[in-house]
This record gives C-alpha cells, sequence and structure tokens, in this order.
C-alpha cells in the first residue's frame, strides 16, 4: 500500500514537471531576432525569411507592395539585456533596451528606432513567442524599409 | 372411542384387530383396494433390485465432498478481489489518468493549427517620438501590429542597407 501511494505520489510529480515545463522558459534560451525587409513593386522577389513564413498575404495587404526582400537578419541571446544593438545595416540602427517576460508568458521589449545618429522612436511592446512586431520604416529606393522583430525561445 | 385416522392409521400398520379390523372393513370396503396397492409399491420400493447401484460412487462423493469444501473455505479469486480493493483502483485510476494527461500534454500540439493566425499577439504599449516631424501611429490588427513612422528623411538610393 506504501509503495503505491509513493508510485501515485512519484506520477503526480512528474505529471506536474511535464505540464509546467513548457509554460516557464529558461530566460537563457530565449533570443531576440529583428530583420530589414524592401518592399516594393519593382524589386525582385525574395524568399521570406522562415520566421515570416506565411506573413506575405498580410505583409501585402497591410503594406501595399507586392514584393518583399530580405536585407539584412541578425538575432542575439537575450540575457542581461542593456541597450544592446539587435540590427544595424546602412544608416537604419535597432537597439533592445530592456527585456521582460510577462505573467501571461509573453515578452515586452523596450526597442530604440535610430536612424544615421538620431533616436527616432522609443517603443515598448508585448508580444508572443514567435509574433512579430512590424516598424514602416523610411522610405528608400522605389519603396519602403521594414523592421521585423520577433521573439523565441 | 378411536376417530377414523386413528383406525385407519392403525389398519395400515396391520394393528388393527378383532372386532375393530371386522367393523372397519365392513364400514370402508373401498379401502381393502386401496391398502393391496400401498402393500404391493411399498413391497416394490424396498426391493433391492430396485436400487441401482452407482458405477463409481468415489467420483460422486469426492465431487460433493469438492462442492461443499468449495462452499465453505474463502475461495482465490475472493482473495485476488481483495488485492484490487477500493484504495488500490482509486490510486490506479488517478495514475492512469496522470500518465494520460502527461502524454497528451506533450504528445498533442496545441493550439488551434487550422487558423495560423490564433496564436499571434503582439501589443504596442507605448511609443515615443524624439522628432516633432516624425508622427509614429499604431495598427493593430488581428493577424499583424505594425507602427507606421511618417516623417522620416528618405534614405539615399545608393546605401547599401546589406548587413
Amino acid at each position: 500500500m506504501v509503495v503505491l501511494r509513493s508510485c501515485g505520489l512519484c506520477l503526480f510529480v512528474a505529471f506536474g514537471i511535464v505540464a509546467t515545463a513548457p509554460a516557464i522558459p529558461s530566460q537563457d534560451s530565449i533570443r531576440a531576432w529583428s530583420c530589414l525587409l524592401y518592399a516594393s513593386d519593382t524589386a525582385r522577389r525574395s524568399e521570406l525569411p522562415r520566421r515570416l513564413a506565411g506573413y506575405e498575404p498580410r505583409l501585402q495587404r497591410s503594406f501595399g507592395f507586392i514584393n518583399y526582400q530580405l536585407l539584412a537578419q541578425h538575432e542575439i541571446a537575450v540575457e542581461g539585456i542593456s541597450e544592446t544593438p539587435l540590427l544595424s545595416a546602412g544608416d537604419i540602427h535597432i537597439l533592445l533596451s530592456s527585456f521582460s517576460v510577462a505573467p501571461d508568458g509573453g515578452y515586452v521589449v523596450r526597442l530604440l528606432f535610430v536612424q544615421g545618429d538620431k533616436q527616432e522612436m522609443e517603443t515598448q511592446a508585448k508580444v508572443g513567442q514567435g509574433s512579430p512586431l512590424f516598424i514602416r520604416g523610411p522610405e528608400w529606393r522605389d519603396g519602403q524599409i521594414i523592421i521585423v522583430v520577433a521573439i523565441s525561445s | 372411542m378411536k376417530t377414523f385416522e386413528e383406525k385407519y392409521t392403525a389398519w395400515i400398520d396391520g394393528v388393527l384387530e378383532g372386532e375393530e379390523l371386522r367393523s372397519f372393513e365392513h364400514e370402508y370396503p373401498l379401502l381393502i383396494q386401496h391398502k393391496v396397492e400401498y402393500l404391493k409399491l411399498r413391497s416394490l420400493l424396498r426391493n433391492e433390485d430396485y436400487r441401482p447401484e452407482l458405477a463409481n460412487p468415489d467420483f460422486f462423493t469426492s465431487q460433493i465432498m469438492f462442492e461443499v469444501s468449495g462452499r465453505t473455505a474463502v475461495r482465490p479469486g475472493l482473495k485476488s478481489s481483495l488485492w484490487f480493493g477500493l484504495p488500490r483502483l482509486a490510486w490506479g485510476g488517478v495514475g492512469v489518468l496522470s500518465i494520460g494527461l502527461a502524454l497528451f500534454l506533450v504528445l498533442i500540439p496545441r493550439g488551434n493549427n487550422s487558423d495560423p493566425n490564433a496564436n499571434y499577439v503582439a501589443e504596442v504599449l507605448h511609443t515615443k517620438t524624439a522628432d516633432p516631424k516624425v508622427k509614429a501611429t499604431v495598427e493593430n490588427r488581428k493577424d499583424i501590429t505594425i507602427i507606421k513612422l511618417e516623417g522620416l528623411d528618405r534614405l539615399p538610393p545608393q546605401q547599401d542597407l546589406h548587413h
């Protein structure tokens, strides 16, 4: 009887571990990713990054351009963040100035958008796992620059 | 004075004698025929030829003794049913349920797979621009969230934005 009770207790503990393990991501494994897209009607079409798979119709609908070309992308590990460059391409710089995990499992990020040597915008946003945030940036050539930021673990 | 039942019983047993016997048989002549048949039947049943010998009496005896012992002793099936008592069955059920739930959580993909936009969560809490010329507007849709910056300087076309 005692053995059976112990087995039952072990099963409960194992169940608790299995059930809660995916819900509490370790901050060491969390990564911030950003990319620069060139949206236009004239640029050659290219494959979107894997993290943006399935977003092309939404981009076309939201920004009004047909083609989206990947110009740059960068990924960093999020640990002890204190204003870390997330992406730099030409005059465009994205900095991650703070990061925290929300109680509901989302992520709260503070981003700085710098163009040239001028900080143009500061934003705080809450994003879900793998849910990218889009920023419509400056115009470039025949189209527009779009900045994408996503958090994943 | 004897009743009819007493006289009849004595007559059947053959102990009614003398005047009583004669007056009883004279009074109930039909009973004589019944008595004859009764005596025939009794002698027939007492005849040993009508008691068939069992071919294997030991087998039947052992079967009867087995049945009797089976009814009085505690059966092995009852012992095993006691082993699976209610508390153990309850714990077993809890254990099986726990394993089932754990397997469900591990193996079954969560979320609505039919709608790729179902898990999209992006919400802009705060936006501030340094340059008053630059305006930031937030477009929150079900499947996409965009911060639209207007008034930014156009980038030189020759600038290389490849990283």
